[in-house]
Order: C-alpha cells, then sequence, then structure tokens
C-alpha cells in the first residue's frame, strides 16, 4: 500500500534525523544575556541596584508647574536634578555647598545672591547655569501672566487656551512673587541675584532644585538649534519681557515635560544631578549614577528601581519576596504585623506631615461657638468653645487610635509645627496647649455653667468613609455628652466640599504640611485665609503673621509663632490632635542607610547614604 | 439577520446613551476631584485647584459637560473625536491604550484556563450526579467563587509566592506532605471514577503511587531547580498525549486514528533536538508559524493514513501535533529556569507587576519572566471564576442528558463515550457559547480588585485610579470601551445561539 510505505519512510526519516541530532546535545544557549552581569562598579565604586516602591507613577518631569508639583514626580526630581539643599533628619535646612553658594547680601531690601558651581552639567554636556534659575523664577514668580488661572480655559489637549501672544505660565509660588525685579545674571552666567521687594520668612525655599533645562526650553519654544543662543534668546526675552517669545516658552514649559513613558526626545529627561533616567514606564523606572556628578553627595547604589505599586499590602508582601528593597505604605495596624512577621525587614515609624485636628466654627448661623448666637457677647461663646475642647480625648484617641500604629505617638501641641522641627518643645511649652492636656469634665461643666449655656447642640462633621476618623468622632461624641453637650452626627463622604459652608459646628479633619515654613500658615488661620474655614479672625494673629512672614530674623519668627500658637489655643480656635505616622520599611539584607524625616521626599532624603548589600 | 443585527444595534445605542449619561451623573456627584488638594497646605494650593477645575470644566454644570463630552465622542465619526484628558495632562486614550494590552495578557490566559477547566469538572460531575464527589466539587467551586479577590490574593503571595520562593532554596518534599498529598490525589481518584469499588480502588491506588513517586523524584532529583522534561518526559508526554486524546475522541477501535496519532508523536518526539535548533530564532510570529506548520503536519498525517474517515484520523493527527508541540515549547521555557533563577535573586514567584524590571535575555528567558508574574494572579482569577463555568455545564450537560434521543442513541447501542461526547456534549454546549462572549467583553473590563493588589497596570487599575483622584473623563473613557464591547457581545451571543440552535430564529 502506497500510504503505508509512504508513512514508513517518513517514519524512519524523522527518527533517523531525531537520533543522528540526539547524538549532539543541542544547541549551547545564553537565555539570560549579558545584561544581568553589569555588577562590578564604575569608576566612582558605586554598585548594586536598590529597587524602592512608590505608590503613585511619575507623570511630569517639570516638578513645578501645577502639574507636576506632586510628591511621585519631586521624589524622583530629587534623585535626578542638583539640589539647592535639602532637610536633614532634624528639619534643619542644609545648603549644598558644593553645588551653590548661597549668600544674603542684604536685608533691606532683602538680596540673596546664588553663585553656581561652573563645573555643573546636564547630561547632554550643556551646563547648569543662571539661566535654568532665571526659567523657574519667571514660571513661579507670575511676573508676565497676562492669564488669571482661576479663568483660564483648557484645550481638548490639555494646553492651557490663551489668546496667541498671552503668557501664562501654570505655576505660583508666593515667595518667588516677592521678587518683582528681573533677577540679575552675572557675565560668566553662573551667578544669579534675586532681590526681594519685601522681606521673606521662607526665602531659603523659594529655590530648592534645579528644575528644567533652560536651553532645551528655549531651543523648542523659540526654535533654535543652537543651546547657547537659545539659551541668550531666552534670558534676553525674560529680560525685555518679549511677550511673544515668553508666550511661546509658557507653552513648552507648562506642557511639554508631562509625560508617564520614556519620551523618544531624550532632552525631555535631562539630568543634573546624582541620577540619570534610564528607563520609564507606567510599571517603572530606573535610575543610574551619574557618572560625571560630583557637585554634591555621592550617592553608593549604582542603580535605583522605582516600581509603582499603589496597593499596601502588595507592597509589604513584595518586599518579604524581595521585589522591592524599600518601601512607605499607608500605615494600617494589618500592614504594621505583616512587616513585623518579615524578619528580613527593619521598620521604622515617624510622625508624617499630615496632622488631625478638631476645629470650631466662628461664623455659622446659630452655631454654638458663634458669639452672634449669644448676640455678640464673645466671652460667652469663647467659655462655650473652651468647655467642649475641654472634653476632647487627646490623649484617649492617640492611645487607641494611633499608638496601635506607633508605639511612641504622641498628642500633637502646636498648630504651626510638626512635632520634629526645631521649634516645637519651645512653642509647645508657652503656648496653653496644657490647658487641654487631659479632659476635664466637671471644668467643662462648670464654665457652660458660668455661660449660662444649657446643652448646647454640636454637629460635628468628618469623613464618614474614613474608620479612624469615624473613631475619632466616637470618642469626641461620648465625652462631650458627658459635659452636657448634645452631639449631632453630620459626617459625610462628601466633606472635603463642605468644608467652610456653615453647616456644621465642629469638624475633625487632616492639614498636610508640605515645608517648614511657619508661614504656610497663613492662609488657614488669618482672617478670610483661603484655607480658614472656620470663620476665624484675630486681630492679634493677623498681626503676627504679617510681622513674621516679611522677617527674615528666625528669632523674631519664632516670637511671633509663639503668639499667634498661643492666641489660637486661648482663643479657643479648635485642638491639634496627632500627626499621622508614616512607616518605612526595607529590607536590611539588601539595602542599609535608609532613614526618612517627616517632610517630602521623605525617605529618599539621604538616598546618597543607602548602600546595597548583595 | 441584517434587519435584526441593526435593530439590535440601535437598541445598543440607546441603552449606551442612557447607560452614560447616568455614570456620567453619578461619577459627578459622587467623586470630588479637588477633595486631596482641599486638605493640602501647599502655598500654591489656589493654582492647583483652579488647574484641575478649568482641565475638567467643573464650573459647567454636569448636564452640559456630559453633552459636551458626548459630542467630542461623537466627533470622532468625522474624524475630530477626543477621550478627552486626565488632570496630569495625559490623554484618555493613551491611557485607554496602554492599559488594554495589559489587562487582555493578564486575563486572557486565566478565561481560557477557566473555560477548560470549568467544562471539564462540569462534565466530570454531571456524569458523576449526586455523587460524592459531585457534593464535594460543589462545595469547593462556591467556596472560591464566594472568596473575596483581595484575600485570595494576598494568601496566594503567602504561599505561593514568599513561601514556596523559600522552599525552592533547597526544594525536599517532606514526608508527611508528600503522603497527605499522594493520599488526597488517591481519594479524589476514587471519588471520581466511579462504578465497581474494585476498579475504584484500583485506579485511586495507581493514582496515589504515581503522585508519591513524582513527588520522591522531583525531591530527590532536586528536579525543581532543574526542572524539564527532556526527550524521555518529552517521549512519555508525547505518546500519553496521543492516548488520551484518542480514547476522548475517537476511542481505539479506530485502529486509523490510533495509528496517525502514534505517528505523530513520534514525529513530534524525533524533532526534540531539531527544533532545539531553531528555537534559538524564536520569537512569537515563528512559534504561531510553528503552531499552524504542526497542526498541518498532524493533518498530513491522518489523510496518509487514509481510510473513509480520513477526516478524523486528520483532526486526530491536528490535536496531537499542537499539544505534543505545546510540550515541547513547555519544554524549552523550563529549560531557561537554571539561569533564571540567579537572575531573580532565587526568588523566582513574583507577587507584582507584568515583568521583573530591567531583566533582559532571550525570548524564552523573557517568557519565563511572564509566566512566573502571571502565576498567581491567574491562579486568582480562575479559582474566582470557574465555578460559573462548572455550573453551567453540569446543568446543561444534566438537561441534554435525560432528553429522549440520547435514550434512542444508548437504544441503538452506542457505546457511553460516543453518546456523551459526541451527542450529549455538543449540544450542552450552546448555552456555554452564549456567556463565553459576554465573558471575553467583560475580560476587557479588566480584573479591578486582582490588578490593584498585584499592581498591573491595565484597565481595572486604571478605573481605579481614576476613580481615586476624580478624573471622570477617564472612568468615561474606561465605562464607553466596556460598554459597548459588552453590548456588541450580546448581539455576537444572539447569532451565535441562532447559529448553534436550529429551534431558534433570528427573524423572529
Amino acid at each position: 500500500m502506497g500510504t503505508r510505505k509512504f508513512l514508513a519512510v517518513v517514519g524512519t526519516v524523522a527518527v533517523a534525523l531525531g537520533l543522528g541530532l540526539s547524538a549532539c546535545s543541542g544547541p549551547t544557549t545564553n537565555d539570560a544575556g549579558t545584561t544581568t552581569a553589569s555588577a562590578g562598579g564604575g569608576a566612582t565604586g558605586q554598585s548594586g541596584t536598590v529597587t524602592v516602591a512608590w505608590n503613585q507613577a511619575m507623570f511630569s518631569m517639570n516638578q513645578n508647574s501645577s502639574n507636576g508639583h506632586a510628591t511621585s514626580n519631586t521624589n524622583i526630581g530629587y534623585l535626578m536634578q542638583t539640589q539647592l539643599g535639602h532637610f536633614d533628619e532634624n528639619l534643619n535646612w542644609i545648603w549644598n555647598t558644593k553645588a551653590v553658594t548661597v549668600t544674603k547680601t542684604s536685608d533691606d531690601p532683602l538680596t540673596v545672591e546664588y553663585k553656581l558651581n561652573p563645573d555643573m552639567k546636564w547630561s547632554d554636556g550643556q551646563p547648569v547655569q543662571a539661566a535654568d534659575m532665571l526659567l523657574d523664577w519667571v514660571a513661579l514668580s507670575q511676573k508676565y501672566n497676562q492669564v488669571d488661572s482661576s479663568t483660564v480655559k483648557r484645550t481638548d489637549a490639555g494646553a492651557a487656551e490663551v489668546a496667541s501672544g498671552k503668557v501664562f505660565f501654570d505655576a505660583g509660588d508666593p515667595n518667588v512673587a516677592l521678587i518683582k525685579d528681573v533677577p540679575t545674571i552675572s557675565d560668566d552666567g553662573h551667578t544669579i541675584t534675586m532681590v526681594y521687594s519685601k522681606p521673606a520668612e521662607a526665602w531659603q525655599f523659594a529655590f530648592t532644585t534645579f528644575n528644567l533645562p533652560a536651553h532645551v526650553v528655549a531651543e523648542k519654544a523659540l526654535d533654535i538649534s543652537d543651546p547657547v543662543q537659545a539659551t541668550d534668546a531666552l534670558v534676553k526675552a525674560i529680560q525685555t519681557g518679549d511677550m511673544a517669545s515668553l508666550a511661546k516658552i509658557a507653552q513648552v514649559w507648562n506642557t511639554s515635560f508631562d509625560m508617564t513613558s520614556m519620551p523618544t526626545d531624550p532632552s525631555l529627561v535631562l539630568s543634573s544631578g546624582a541620577y540619570l533616567l534610564k528607563n520609564w514606564s507606567k510599571d517603572y523606572l530606573t535610575l543610574e549614577a551619574n557618572p560625571a556628578y560630583t557637585w554634591g553627595d555621592i550617592p553608593k547604589v549604582k542603580t535605583i528601581v522605582v516600581r509603582f505599586i499603589s496597593d499596601a499590602m502588595a507592597q509589604a508582601q513584595a518586599l518579604a519576596n524581595g521585589e522591592v528593597n524599600i518601601i512607605q505604605p499607608q500605615a494600617t495596624s494589618d500592614l504594621l504585623q505583616a512587616l513585623q512577621s518579615n524578619t528580613n525587614a527593619s521598620v521604622t515609624t515617624i510622625d508624617g506631615s499630615t496632622f488631625e485636628h478638631v476645629d470650631l466654627t466662628f461664623d455659622n448661623k446659630n452655631g454654638p461657638f458663634n458669639p452672634a448666637t449669644y448676640g455678640g457677647d464673645a466671652t460667652k461663646a469663647l467659655e462655650v468653645r473652651q468647655a467642649f475642647l475641654k472634653t476632647v480625648p487627646r490623649q484617649d484617641i492617640v492611645d487607641k487610635i494611633i499608638k496601635p500604629l506607633d508605639p511612641n505617638a504622641t498628642v500633637r501641641n502646636s498648630f504651626l509645627v510638626t512635632t520634629a522641627d526645631p521649634n516645637y518643645t519651645d512653642l509647645a511649652a508657652g503656648n496653653d496647649s496644657s490647658n487641654y492636656g487631659a479632659v476635664d469634665i466637671a471644668g467643662a461643666k462648670a464654665l457652660l455653667a458660668k455661660a449660662g449655656v444649657k446643652n448646647p447642640t454640636v454637629r460635628i462633621m468628618y469623613a464618614k468613609d474614613n474608620p479612624r476618623r469615624v473613631q475619632e468622632f466616637q470618642l469626641i461624641s461620648q465625652s462631650a455628652t458627658q459635659a452636657g453637650f448634645v452631639v449631632k452626627d453630620v459626617g459625610s463622604a462628601d466633606w472635603g466640599s463642605l468644608l467652610g459652608n456653615g453647616s456644621y459646628d465642629a469638624s475633625i479633619f487632616g492639614w498636610q504640611s508640605v515645608s517648614t515654613s511657619i508661614n504656610d500658615n497663613q492662609a488657614t488661620y488669618v482672617t478670610g485665609g483661603q484655607n480658614n474655614f472656620s470663620g476665624y479672625s484675630n486681630k492679634t494673629v493677623d498681626d503676627a503673621f504679617s510681622v513674621l512672614a516679611t522677617s527674615t530674623d528666625p528669632a523674631v519668627v519664632k516670637q511671633n509663632a509663639l503668639t499667634i500658637d498661643k492666641t489660637l489655643f486661648d482663643d479657643g480656635y479648635g485642638l491639634t490632635l496627632y500627626q499621622f505616622p508614616e512607616v518605612t520599611a526595607f529590607d536590611k539584607t539588601k539595602v542599609t542607610g535608609v532613614s526618612d524625616i517627616a517632610m517630602a521626599p521623605t525617605m529618599f532624603w539621604d538616598y546618597w547614604n543607602w548602600t546595597a548589600t548583595s | 439577520v441584517f434587519s435584526f443585527i441593526s435593530r439590535r444595534i440601535a437598541a445598543g445605542l440607546v441603552v449606551l446613551l442612557g447607560a452614560t449619561f447616568i455614570v456620567f451623573m453619578t461619577v459627578s456627584y459622587a467623586v470630588d476631584p479637588l477633595q486631596a488638594l482641599r486638605t493640602s497646605a501647599d502655598p500654591n494650593k489656589a493654582m492647583q485647584m483652579a488647574r484641575v477645575a478649568s482641565m475638567l470644566d467643573l464650573n459647567v454644570p454636569p448636564v452640559l459637560r456630559y453633552f459636551a463630552w458626548l459630542g467630542r465622542i461623537v466627533s470622532y465619526l468625522w474624524g475630530q473625536g477626543s477621550f478627552g484628558m486626565l488632570i496630569n495632562g495625559q490623554t484618555v486614550l493613551s491611557q485607554l491604550a496602554s492599559s488594554l494590552p495589559v489587562t487582555v495578557r493578564l486575563v486572557f490566559g486565566s478565561l481560557i484556563l477557566a473555560i477548560i477547566l470549568g467544562i471539564a469538572v462540569g462534565v466530570a460531575t454531571a456524569l458523576r450526579q449526586y455523587s460524592a464527589f459531585d457534593y464535594v466539587t460543589t462545595f469547593i467551586t462556591f467556596l472560591f467563587y464566594s472568596l473575596p479577590a483581595f484575600w485570595v490574593a494576598v494568601l496566594l503571595k503567602e504561599f505561593g509566592a514568599i513561601q514556596f520562593n523559600t522552599f525552592l532554596a533547597s526544594p525536599q518534599v517532606p514526608w508527611p506532605v508528600l503522603a497527605l498529598i499522594s493520599v488526597g490525589v488517591g481519594a479524589v481518584l476514587v471519588l471520581v471514577v466511579g462504578g465497581r469499588w474494585r476498579v475504584r480502588l484500583l485506579v485511586g491506588g495507581v493514582g496515589f503511587l504515581a503522585v508519591a513517586l513524582t513527588l520522591w523524584y522531583v525531591s530527590a532529583s532536586d528536579w525543581l531547580r532543574h526542572p524539564g522534561l527532556g526527550i524521555v518526559g518529552i517521549a512519555v508526554t508525547a505518546l500519553g498525549v496521543a492516548a488520551a486524546v484518542v480514547a476522548i475522541t475517537t476511542g481505539f477501535e479506530n485502529r486509523r486514528a490510533l495509528g496517525t496519532a502514534v505517528t505523530t508523536a513520534v514525529v513530534g518526539i524525533a524533532l526534540y533536538y531539531p527544533l532545539q535548533y531553531l528555537f534559538v530564532y524564536a520569537n512569537g510570529w515563528v512559534l504561531i508559524g510553528l503552531a499552524v506548520v504542526a497542526i498541518a503536519c498532524g493533518i498530513v498525517i491522518g489523510v496518509a493514513w487514509g481510510g473513509p474517515d480520513r477526516r478524523i484520523s486528520a483532526r486526530t493527527g491536528a490535536i496531537v501535533a499542537f499539544v505534543v508541540g505545546f510540550f515541547i515549547v513547555v519544554d524549552r521555557i523550563m529549560q531557561t529556569w537554571v539561569t533564571y533563577l540567579p537572575a531573580v535573586g532565587n526568588r523566582p514567584i513574583a507577587t507584582i507587576g507584568a515583568t521583573t524590571p530591567n531583566l533582559g535575555g532571550s525570548f524564552w528567558f523573557q517568557n519565563m519572566d511572564i509566566f512566573t508574574h502571571l502565576a498567581l494572579p491567574t491562579i486568582a482569577l480562575v479559582l474566582i471564576s470557574f465555578a460559573s463555568y462548572t455550573r453551567y455545564t453540569r446543568s446543561s450537560l444534566l438537561e441534554v442528558m435525560n432528553q429522549d434521543y440520547i435514550r434512542t442513541a444508548r437504544a441503538k447501542g452506542l457505546n457511553e463515550r460516543t453518546v456523551v461526547m459526541r451527542h450529549a456534549f455538543r449540544n450542552a454546549l450552546i448555552p456555554l457559547a452564549t456567556i463565553i462572549p459576554m465573558d471575553v467583553a467583560a475580560m476587557f473590563g479588566g480584573a479591578i480588585i486582582t490588578e490593584s493588589v498585584f499592581a498591573w497596570q491595565g484597565m481595572g487599575q486604571m478605573f481605579l485610579t481614576d476613580m481615586h483622584t476624580g478624573d471622570i473623563y477617564g472612568v468615561m473613557g474606561y465605562f464607553l470601551v466596556t460598554a459597548v464591547l459588552a453590548i456588541a457581545a450580546n448581539i455576537v451571543a444572539d447569532i451565535i445561539y441562532a447559529g448553534l440552535d436550529p429551534r431558534i430564529r433570528v427573524a423572529a
């Protein structure tokens, strides 16, 4: 039969072929490739890889635009761009003297000179120079902005829709805005002098990082290919107020550096600092030590991978499985338990930058804390406020809600500064916060009796979808009821948009601080301030803030801060509760030298001390 | 049929319009995009809030915003449409484009696995209705079905990754564990097989021995650190596959089919070493090409065996060729294990992400990395979703088995395999054919919790993130894609049903 023969032939040939080839043992393969064997260290002795988890992906290279100014971008910026200075573990500000010499040359008018190290270079070889700071100044000062940010429309492509030729930098900083005159640049282009129209308390924080390369922005905006000419044109446009050019510069500055993965154009991701961006995707990004970097603390780790993991428990398990080495997830007791069962993990907990507080409303209709309710009797309202605040079980709240996360947690006793701040101890000691040290039901009853107010109703508003705040509400409500207050639960998941609308008498929520500047608190406590949801108004506080804001003398600042803090406690503005714990964990078999501070960039703050151990 | 489809599409569009409107309104009123900024003490806060407000047109009432959004979507008809922007300055379209492939990669495999596993278990339970096996399986599938996804994920990571990776450092299966697993498998077999007790015990005993020996071999040979099938493993597997395929599809009495299967298996074994050389140049397309060539070879061998029913032989050959080829590929990927272990610090099973950052390596090496990352999320998804397939298959097969024509088939003397596989099973699959399109459509919506817990940046994660930040256009983009697919799947399911079941007519 034909088919049978055919099959026999096919079979024999195939088997023979197979057996013949099986004599040799198959091709030699190099599956792993050569990429993984790149250890051994660079010229500077940097070695190893450290993988860090962060809960959100980076989405912009521009750390100063109102879009890009978020920790997921600024943390990476901290590793990639030269910092003019940084906070240390005691929250003192340390200048990076290898990169810049900062001199306050005059107090009146406040004049600050930044002398840059001429060796500094962007990763494309162009110098880091005063023009880069000038570009940040023109953006943050809003000096030339012709469109108000609250009225600006956006196109479908997300860009600010401004009439052609109109200038709109999508950024702002109150300190930089005080520099009204165009800063002067020295002839060599490495020194820039800023003159403030009014002294600024937080002038150190006006410029902290080299953000974007001016020559790249200029090349793209002004269509000049030579970097030197482009930079000169940009400086000239700023100095002469050339609106047509500035409008184009602003457009590029606002949006060209927003992206979520590695761009095809490498000039959009230039580095001026310790690390170069190697790749960047939705899952992770990779930084590699910049071999040219000499103007700052030199890192020991060659490669840092930042993986984006939103789920806190996933971060803890990835740490246990060796996929990441450093994590800083949102703290919960489940998470801490998971971390404690991991014997390789070193866990530290500090007071983070979010602080929880109770605010009382001063200006709502018929509110128990509003003097107008008692026919303008301010003393009566004050006594009711004080009575209520005396019932707030602050220690109990910390013990029951925060101690499980951080056994060393304490009640925060200042409205203005964090517990880690150098001024905290002095402020807490002198600001009358001790009046509310312990729950005093009898005292509260006495105050209510003195005021002649019987069983006042207090509507308390809080985030109903946040179990922690629900628990805080319950503790406060139980205690206040004992003193004769009638507590009404007006908690809501929509609490954020209800703030300041007068529908509640007390609120429980958290503020997130971004710097140690005491003046940052101004918007919360001055009359009519943007964050003043309580309707609070006190001339002493307003005056002290206006003195403090324009003072560069730390002693004056501290004195006024004490006045403000004391007045707030005496006035029964509300009460501070605690700072939410921030948990950092790292795998001590893989990396050492990791620590954490309360301010951004938190655990990244001393990345140059990190050492990869395997 | 045409008028049916056009009517269904029109109805679908109306549903879509209503659904998008409702979702847009609910999200607009429920989610506050400024929430995070409200409690910020950033001096730049006012600008950031202004930016978000203008970005999302928060000053315009939601109803008008909805129609503006709809207008932009409809503009796609003349090529000028837009899905809108996210707060962070990215387009929704680019986000969708990068999320969809990730989701497909994550969910596709688990969907296929869940269907195959679900149908197999469903058939087994239907054939052993009201047996101990039926009850135990039902209990277990429902248990998995009702478990919360995040909890399953956390447990899987703890035992499937963290502890398993530690175990891999010196992979010795302890004697008590070995005994427990073998006895367990034996017991399950005793329950599944059914029939006379002597047969059941015999099958259970063989299963117990086979598992015990395998585990012992795995321990003793350090197989988990140097896995692979090798030429011997491939030979045994290939012949086993040939036997199994013949047993299920045609029965051993069809000598030509049996011959085809064995010939195909032998050719596959013979090609094992030559293929290793070809694999050096492999990529995804080469692999697909090889699969096609393998199937063609199987068909040719079947046809060559000839006979009146050469189509059946050809089919058998194709199936055997594909499965054997699959095992050769699996073996090739396993060969990378030895180099893969040190590259990932000897902790191969991953708990997060789709790949190991900056890994590099050959095509096979990267595939190994993909599989180690897919392993846990796939198990999680299969455990949760296969219960429904089990139940559908079971009830549908039971219904068919009780019909008259099955009794007729038995009465005319067909053996049980033919009755079940050819007469009952095919008809039992018809209801499933209408469920699968919808599950495929739902697949593109992503597995929201699984993606989030395993840190896959897919559709579900995109939905969660956008919901969290209040990016309404992102949420709407997600919803639009999933809703359109769901409606399309419904129409497709109706058409398939009509095509498969002559009792149904679509013109009605």
